[in-house]
């Protein structure tokens, strides 16, 4: 189960193969997050927009345009620009082609097939810190 | 060793001139072919009545030298030369060379002439490429079963989850997951197969009605999951006829997975849909898969049959549609695609019900 300060915050889950999509959903929802999913890039910058999730797990290959082209969307989008977005593919030759953007790289990296515990591992920081962020600062009278 | 006769030397040359397995040819500064060898002869001769033979003209075909001539070059610095060069010969066969130059000096040291050698290497590259080709077949499948992995994790996950919390819905859902995983290794297993040897056909009497039936009532599923509708059109003339079922249900399968695939893919949100018909045509037993799905750009028409070329992003080896391709012409029969953009797309395959070269059931 994720910590308090995390539990309840909403994922978006992007990826075209629908059993990983209900995994993967599943395995987030069972350890206390909200999720949205979205099969395909144009389904998860429309998500992304509507949606405005915590943190976004995004699959690299998908037919039509590219997890990077989303991933590239979603970095020069204003008020997406921070989402933090975790890349889950099991195309490790792409993982060059996401670094090599000229945007602020992924927030994490998954390799398939997910490791449960990476996948959570993954989500949970990006969450923690995002939430971090977002707190005000401490009121410590100094 | 022993010092042969200067006749005995003269006779070794020319034979070595004529029988050494490359084209070789002998030319001068306006590319004038002056002396070929049988070799050449026999691929590019013989040589034109009247005008002279130039080498771009016999090479190449081109009306003009070329941009980067080996033989040029031999004759500006008087060093030999290589290049590599696509040649089409007089059956209009094309030939991939290694050109090889050596200059030929006068008693004066001046280059006169330049000897041109040529080497076939087309079977070379084309082991090549056939090599490079399997390096990325490797690549794509080892890519294809990790997402097969991680649905197969994902259905074992849902049937653990799912009887720890005695949740029969989520069971059955990992269930459906897993065995969906198992067909989708199945499918990728015989497609490798397939690509690896051409197996020869074994035809019984079928119904073509029947094999489309059994395969669109193991497809339903799949496609409701993604909220795609599939619809048949059925002829009841067409009768059963001389046929492979296994490698025709490989064939459909592959096109109806590629339907499914394409209707996934479209972000337009209309309703899809996937049609599915079977025909009499007389001589032939037609099968129709449509879909209005997001249809294929001028490339992915061209290229759909080419092994290795997929539009799935990483999700296809991109053997499908060529082993369809392939089993369609082991039948004797074709298969062709009719699609637009955004449109969707069509297969249709025509099998010929006469006698086949099928081997009988033992």
């Amino acid at each position: 189960m994720m910590p308090a300060g995390v539990r309840g915050r909403t994922v978006l889950v992007v990826d075209d193969d629908p059993d990983t999509l209900v995994y993967l959903a599943a395995l987030l929802e069972d350890h206390g997050l909200r999720t949205v999913t979205a099969r395909n890039a144009a389904e998860g910058l429309q998500a992304a927009r509507k949606a405005r999730p915590d943190a976004i797990t995004l699959d690299i290959a998908m037919p039509g345009r590219s997890g990077i082209d989303v991933f590239t969307r979603l970095r020069s989008t204003r008020d997406l620009a921070s989402i933090p977005v975790i890349i889950v593919t099991g195309a490790i030759q792409f993982r060059e082609l996401v670094y090599h953007r000229n945007v602020p790289p992924p927030d994490g990296y998954v390799e398939k097939p997910v490791k449960p515990e990476l996948l959570l591992m993954s989500v949970r920081k990006v969450l923690e810190l995002r939430h971090r962020a977002a707190a005000p600062p401490a009121a410590d009278g100094r | 060793m022993d010092v042969l006769p200067a006749s005995s030397t003269q006779a070794i040359c020319h034979t070595f001139f004529e029988e050494v397995p490359c084209y070789v040819t002998v030319q001068d500064r306006d590319w004038r072919i002056l002396q070929a060898n049988r070799c050449f002869r026999d691929d590019f001769g013989p040589p034109p009545a009247g005008g002279p033979w130039r080498c771009y003209q016999v090479y190449k075909h081109r009306d003009e030298p070329c941009l980067a001539c080996p033989v040029a070059a031999t004759f500006a610095d008087g060093q030999s030369h290589t290049s590599e060069e696509v040649a089409t010969t007089r059956a209009g066969e094309h030939k991939e060379v290694l050109v090889v130059t050596a200059p030929v000096r006068n008693d004066r040291g001046e280059v006169d002439l330049v000897i041109e050698m040529s080497t076939d290497i087309t079977e070379t590259r084309r082991l090549q490429s056939q090599l490079a080709a399997l390096g990325m077949m490797v690549g794509q499948i080892a890519h294809d079963v990790k997402g097969v992995l991680t649905g197969l994790d994902g259905g074992v996950y849902m049937v653990t989850t799912g009887m720890e919390r005695q949740d029969r819905g989520r069971l059955e859902q990992g269930w459906e997951m897993v065995r969906r995983n198992v067909d989708r290794i199945r499918t990728l297993v015989l497609d490798i197969l397939y690509y690896a040897k051409e197996r020869e056909l074994e035809c019984r009497l079928a119904s073509p009605i029947r094999i489309v039936e059994d395969l669109v009532q193991a497809f339903q599923a799949e496609a409701r999951e993604s909220g795609v509708e599939v619809l048949t059109d059925l002829d009841p003339a067409a009768i059963a006829f001389e046929v492979d079922v296994r490698a025709v249900e490989a064939m459909l399968t592959n096109l109806l997975h590629n339907a499914l695939d394409a209707c996934r893919a479209d972000p337009s949100g209309e309703a899809h849909r996937v049609r599915v018909a079977v025909r009499d045509e007389g001589d032939e037993v037609v099968f129709a898969i449509g879909d209005n799905g997001v249809g294929m750009d001028r490339e992915t028409r061209e290229r759909a049959f080419t092994p290795f070329f997929s539009s799935k992003g990483g999700k296809g080896t991109g053997l499908g549609l060529y082993i369809a391709h392939r089993i369609a012409r082991q039948h004797g029969g074709t298969i062709d695609l009719s699609s637009r953009l955004e449109d969707g797309t069509t297969f249709t395959v025509h099998l010929p019900k006469g006698p086949m070269r099928c081997r009988p059931r033992p």
